[in-house]
């Protein structure tokens, strides 16, 4: 099978025998923001030429795309902590960027940003089923006055949903689906995470013009970080709870794999519950477009002392990344930089990603409170990205993140650090779409081997 | 769907679960759509779960003494949350030291509370004003 994904930078396929789950080639080529169809071409063209013509006209082909900023998607909901968070967590499952989170009534100005913003799609979601029907029915009708020619997944009060679809139909596509939130403490994600893919798939990638890329291969799947998380539903079936982090030029990701839930009786769990597969996206870690906002957060004197750098060198070098965020570090300062870069992008990440336990006194004794995910029992964490693919990944320093004493922050305790040097987990996730069991022995074969 | 949403907690730092899980059952069994939220609740909890469920009630129950700080300001709240027409009742043990159910009462009325019942109290002691009254809401607002 071949995937091809599509990046921001760079277009990269590869060819794997997923029978044997063996990488057989792969190629590289600068993406054509133009039209990204030429840069695929030009990829596929150099796989081809290593595979035999039979065997290249019967394998599937299927691509993923982060290219132009991704899925770009506004969440909307009612209560802050119960459904905008649900709403903003079905959005990022589905490998969506959110450009804005919305609670309570929309106003006219937050229409406009989210035009601004170039959102591909709005989720609209607030209350719960039988509950509040009026900010649902409100957000529609100034959604409705602005019309943005852009598709509306209706997520909200079921009793209220078919009313706001009326609303909205006039100037939208738009799709009904079931409620994100539909009782207090029930976290229903999925039909909306599934619904957003499909649109995606038959509705934006036209929109974008990446039609034209059809031509070269079956399908344009997924956004790439739904490709990943997918990558991620399939080692865990194998595997079992995990974490991959995803370390990019302009953002980190984090996914786990887990339940989470509170392990002791002495642990009270607070919130809305978390999803099994959760995503999260810090737009402020990175080690390229984001390497100035990173060095803000972590302190030049920090970063320079760390990298064992001067300062001087170390704003001038950002300024540099700023130019030019596709050159890869050549020079020894330079990957030095992005090592202590790399170091304090996943360890935020993964601190912002992870629950923490809060310590409360109650006449019959004291109490945790936990709120988010409990990780502490997560065995695997999975590194992927350029960073990790270009084989600068030390291992201590990523063994380095995780404490080995119980800790308020809930994150994993001494686990298997994995690197994805073959960067094939998008490419994973792709072929899962037509042989899982195939994508399960693919990614065996090239992670296994490469944890402590 | 039932008629009527309420929204059912022990507010504080409270871990009185059984009385809760009884409420419960027993507010279900008579007709009600119960949001019961548990244990430990905070009156951001109780504020946020009524908007979303567009609730006609809440239901606070404080076990252990210190029922008049954790409720202190909840009213207000709710005022500021838009939510002025929503019931507020209170019942349980309210207060330490062997006070007045009379005093008890008229302070928990000066909080907001449209009505405060006293440790001991039976569901079937408090439907039929709880009825009463949500019926009486709704042709207000009407």
């Amino acid at each position: 099978m071949v995937a091809v994904d599509i990046g921001s930078t760079y277009t990269k396929a590869l060819a794997a025998d997923v029978s044997s789950g063996q990488v057989v080639c792969r190629a590289i080529h600068p993406t054509t923001p133009d039209d990204v169809s030429h840069g695929v071409a030009a990829v596929l063209t150099e796989l081809e030429a290593s595979i035999r013509p039979h065997v290249w006209r019967s394998c599937p082909k299927l691509a993923c795309s982060s290219a132009a900023g991704g899925l770009r998607m506004a969440a909307v909901g009612l209560v802050p902590d119960l459904t905008a968070k649900a709403a903003e967590q079905a959005v990022l499952g589905a490998g969506a960027r959110v450009v804005g989170c919305y609670s309570y009534e929309l106003t006219h100005d937050d229409v406009r940003a989210i035009a601004n913003a170039n959102a591909d799609m709005i989720l609209l979601a607030g209350g719960t089923d039988g509950g509040n029907r009026r900010t649902l029915l409100g957000n529609a009708q100034i959604l409705a006055e602005h019309a943005l020619e852009i598709p509306v997944v209706i997520a909200g009060n079921r009793c209220a949903a078919a009313e706001a679809e009326a609303v909205l139909s006039q100037s939208y596509e738009t799709h009904l689906t079931e409620n994100v939130m539909p009782e207090i403490g029930v976290l229903n994600v999925e039909p909306a995470r599934e619904q957003i893919r499909r649109i995606f798939m038959e509705t934006i990638v036209y929109a974008r013009g990446f039609e034209k890329v059809e031509r070269w291969v079956d399908r344009l799947i997924m956004p790439t970080p739904a490709a990943v998380l997918q990558a991620g539903m399939v080692w865990s079936e194998m595997a079992g709870d995990h974490i991959i982090v995803d370390l990019g030029g302009a953002t980190t990701d984090v996914h786990s794999f887990c339940s989470g839930r509170p392990q002791s009786e002495s642990v009270v769990y607070r919130g809305l519950p978390e999803p099994y597969a959760k995503r999260t996206v810090e737009g402020d870690l990175g080690l390229r477009v984001s390497a100035q906002a990173l060095t803000e957060h972590v302190g030049l004197d920090v970063l320079a002392e760390e990298a064992n750098l001067t300062k001087e060198y170390l704003s001038r070098r950002l300024a540099e990344i700023h130019q030019k965020p596709a050159a890869l570090s050549t020079t020894g300062e330079e990957i030095r930089l992005d090592r202590a870069m790399a170091v304090h992008a996943c360890r935020e990440a993964l601190r912002r990603h992870a629950g923490w336990l809060e310590e409360t006194y109650t006449p019959s004794g004291r109490l945790w409170l936990q709120r988010g995910k409990d990780l502490t029992d997560i065995c695997t964490v999975v590194f992927t990205g350029g960073y990790f693919a270009h084989g600068e990944g030390k291992r201590q320093d990523m063994q380095g993140l995780f404490p080995s004493q119980p800790a308020l922050e809930l994150l994993p305790r001494d686990p298997d650090i994995v690197f994805d040097s073959g960067h094939i987990l998008a490419a994973a996730g792709l072929f899962s779409e037509r042989d899982r069991r195939g994508a399960a022995r693919f990614l065996k074969r090239q992670l296994a081997g490469t944890s402590t | 769907m039932a008629e009527y949403t309420l929204i059912l907690g022990v507010i504080g730092s409270d871990v009185h679960a059984v009385g809760n899980k009884v409420l419960e059952v027993a507010l279900e069994e008579a007709g009600f759509h119960v949001v019961n939220l548990g244990v430990l609740v905070s009156q951001q909890e109780f504020i946020e779960a009524a908007i979303e469920t567009d609730a006609d009630a809440i239901l606070v129950t404080s076990l252990y003494g210190h029922g008049e700080i954790d409720c202190r300001g909840l009213k207000d709240a709710l005022i500021e949350a838009g939510l002025d027409d929503v019931l507020l009742y209170i019942g349980g043990y309210l207060v330490i030291g062997s006070q007045r159910w009379e005093d008890v009462e008229d302070k928990f009325r000066a909080m907001g509370f449209d009505r405060v019942y006293p440790p001991g109290t039976m569901v079937e002691d408090f439907l039929p004003q709880l009825r009463a009254d949500l019926a009486r809401q709704r042709g207000e607002s009407h």
